[in-house]
């Protein structure tokens, strides 16, 4: 009876520690694995024989973003796979549906306004549940039509118009911003990098991105249940409404909070869910924990290759987007072969 | 009538400004099987919806007593699910926000499995099933619901004949035991030979409701189908017999002959 795959699982817990170990010790600065792991474990074991700047790189530098990667990747990743099933298709993801330009926007205005920190975190958020749902609105998914062909195309219209709306927001805030200051910062910030990871925006982003997918993981069975369409599912007794709200909800905070602390990073939340349930399936009970681990590892890799693979630091947005097309490519191959055949 | 659990009164239906359902009148006591026949959009569906409240009826009223369970044509999930996990959504309505099913929606879920046959299926995914399985495991579905009332919309429509046979004859059983069925179907012998009652849906927007033996008549099948049908007597069949269509025959006979 569908096996639960608990290989699976053992398998993303145990390769997590190991992409983290490897992006710690990569870099134009390399570390042999060894010493991070005597220097991530001086708090028990004591001081060795490491330089003061290999501590600096490992404790300062490297570990800040490897967990902010991880918590952000993890969090894109469940976002997207929630987003598949609340709108019914396996193509919705935050960027592409426009909630990162929203939060982007929001993040932008903020700074213009008041600046970092907190302000910003609350205003992405703001913006990014309001693009929610005004995609959610315009791909008419509240009336279950997102299913076929017609409603892949709608969604994706629907997105093209929030990201529009929002994108044009973002360039006017540009024009206006104090080109000595502010404009350097929300160019910076807008690229999409977890160069400027450090603890604060770790403790800034776990509590929002933690409680956004532990939300998205005690609704995990009935997200699975809104697959099969809002008629259908409130047939069943799914407190469909109820489920969507707090779905949403979830999905807002965590994307708009990995907005506000890396900037835009698309694409994660569409590949990591379809690579997990085509190697480890989509049986509801794993699915989500699986995305979760795969996306934290997935989002530690990409921004290591970052950050190692030029010179100079190639954006991270860039370069999941990069990954993330020929994936994206594929499934419209195949959705168009399924609505054909 | 005390033990009435569905009753329609004077329901009618119009999408826009076509109508399609007028004045239809049906009583269900508790244990009714009854068959739903009509031609293509003569409105089955719809009422099939409207009585499991679905879908408020533009007139008339329902009154309906316990749990109502709606098994449609089709279920299209949007992303890949199991199975045994199409069933488990029977017990939705058991699970609270938040929570997952337990020990006890699993056994259910099996338990409804194993009723349809089709506990060896519980891994596959369920798009990757013939259309005839994906029926059987809808019906699974609404069977671990433990609904009182079950409508059912043309449950064998993709069906070969022992899925039929199976499905009737579980939609019998279950009848027997006390939950009221309610199924749409375009074969006249399925309710002649299971159903205690008939409702026929004319093209007219008329209606008929009672013993299947009583109402569908030569008459009555020839209009609703608008083909000649016979009733036929078989050895081996209860004394309703069978009814069958006669293609080759031009449509306008029939309405000299049976009308």
């Amino acid at each position: 009876m569908t096996p639960t795959r608990p290989l699976a699982t053992v398998l993303l817990l145990a390769a997590l520690p190991l992409i983290a170990l490897f992006a710690l010790a990569a870099g134009r600065y390399a570390i042999d694995p060894g010493t991070v792991l005597r220097i991530l474990s001086a708090p028990l074991l004591g001081q060795g024989d490491w330089s003061p700047m290999q501590e600096s790189v490992v404790q300062g530098v490297r570990l800040p973003r490897v967990l902010l990667a991880a918590l952000v990747g993890a969090g894109l990743a469940g976002a997207g796979a929630a987003l598949q099933a609340l709108f019914r298709n396996p193509l919705a993801e935050p960027q592409l549906l426009g909630v990162s330009s929203g939060a982007a926007f929001g993040g932008v205005l903020a700074l213009l306004i008041v600046g970092d920190g907190w302000p910003l975190v609350a205003s992405a958020l703001l913006w990014g549940m309001l693009s929610l749902f005004a995609v959610y609105w315009l791909a008419g998914a509240r009336h279950g039509q997102a299913a076929h062909g017609g409603g892949t195309v709608l969604l994706v219209l629907a997105g093209i118009v929030v990201n529009a709306v929002f994108a044009s927001g973002v360039s006017l805030i540009k024009l206006m911003a104090d080109p000595q200051n502010q404009l350097p910062a929300i160019i910076f910030w807008l690229m999409g990098s977890l160069a400027a990871a450090d603890y604060p925006r770790l403790l800034l982003a776990l509590p929002c991105i933690g409680l956004g997918l532990l939300l998205l993981y005690g609704l995990r069975f009935h997200l699975m249940a809104l697959a099969v369409g809002e008629a259908d599912a409130r047939s069943l007794g799914v407190p469909v409404a109820r489920v969507r709200v707090l779905a949403l909800l979830a999905v807002g905070v965590i994307t708009a909070s990995s907005v506000a602390v890396c900037g835009v990073v698309g694409w994660v939340g569409l590949v990591v869910p379809h690579l997990v349930r085509m190697s480890c399936g989509g049986d509801h009970r794993r699915f989500l924990l699986h995305t979760v681990l795969a996306g934290a590892g997935y989002l530690i890799l990409v921004d290591t290759l970052a950050r190692t693979l030029t010179q100079m630091e190639i954006p991270l947005g860039a370069l999941t987007a990069l990954l993330g097309a020929p994936v994206f490519a594929l499934l419209i191959r195949r959705l168009g072969g399924a609505a054909n055949g | 009538m005390a033990d009435i659990v569905l009753q329609g009164d004077g329901i009618g239906h119009c999408y826009g400004a076509h109508t399609v359902l007028r004045d239809v009148r049906l009583q269900l006591p508790r244990g009714a099987l009854c068959a739903l026949m009509g031609a293509n959009g003569a409105g089955k569906s719809t009422l099939l919806k409207i009585l499991a409240g679905q879908l408020a009826p533009s007139v008339g009223q329902v009154g309906r007593v316990g749990r109502m369970g709606f098994v449609p044509q089709e279920v299209h999930p949007a992303l890949p699910m199991s199975v045994l996990e199409m069933v488990l959504l029977g017990r939705a309505g058991g699970v609270s926000l938040l929570r997952t099913p337990g020990r006890a929606d699993y056994a259910a879920a099996r338990d409804a499995l194993a009723r349809v046959e089709a506990t060896h299926l519980a891994g596959r995914t369920f798009l990757s099933l013939s259309g005839g399985e994906r029926q059987l495991i809808v019906l699974a579905r609404a069977l671990a619901a433990n609904a009182d009332v079950l409508l059912l919309d043309e449950p064998c429509a993709a069906m070969d004949w022992h899925n039929q046979a199976l499905t009737l004859q579980l939609l019998a059983e279950l009848a027997a035991d006390g939950m009221t069925v309610v199924f749409s179907t375009h074969a006249p012998q399925h309710a002649l030979e299971f159903a205690s009652h008939a409702s026929l849906l004319f093209a007219d927007g008329t209606h008929a409701f009672g013993p299947p033996d009583q109402i569908m008549d030569e008459a009555a099948l020839s209009r609703l189908y608008r083909v000649p049908v016979r009733r036929v007597r078989l050895e081996g069949l209860p004394d309703a017999g069978t009814a069958v269509p006669v293609f080759s025959k031009p449509l306008m006979e029939i309405q000299e002959s049976s009308l």
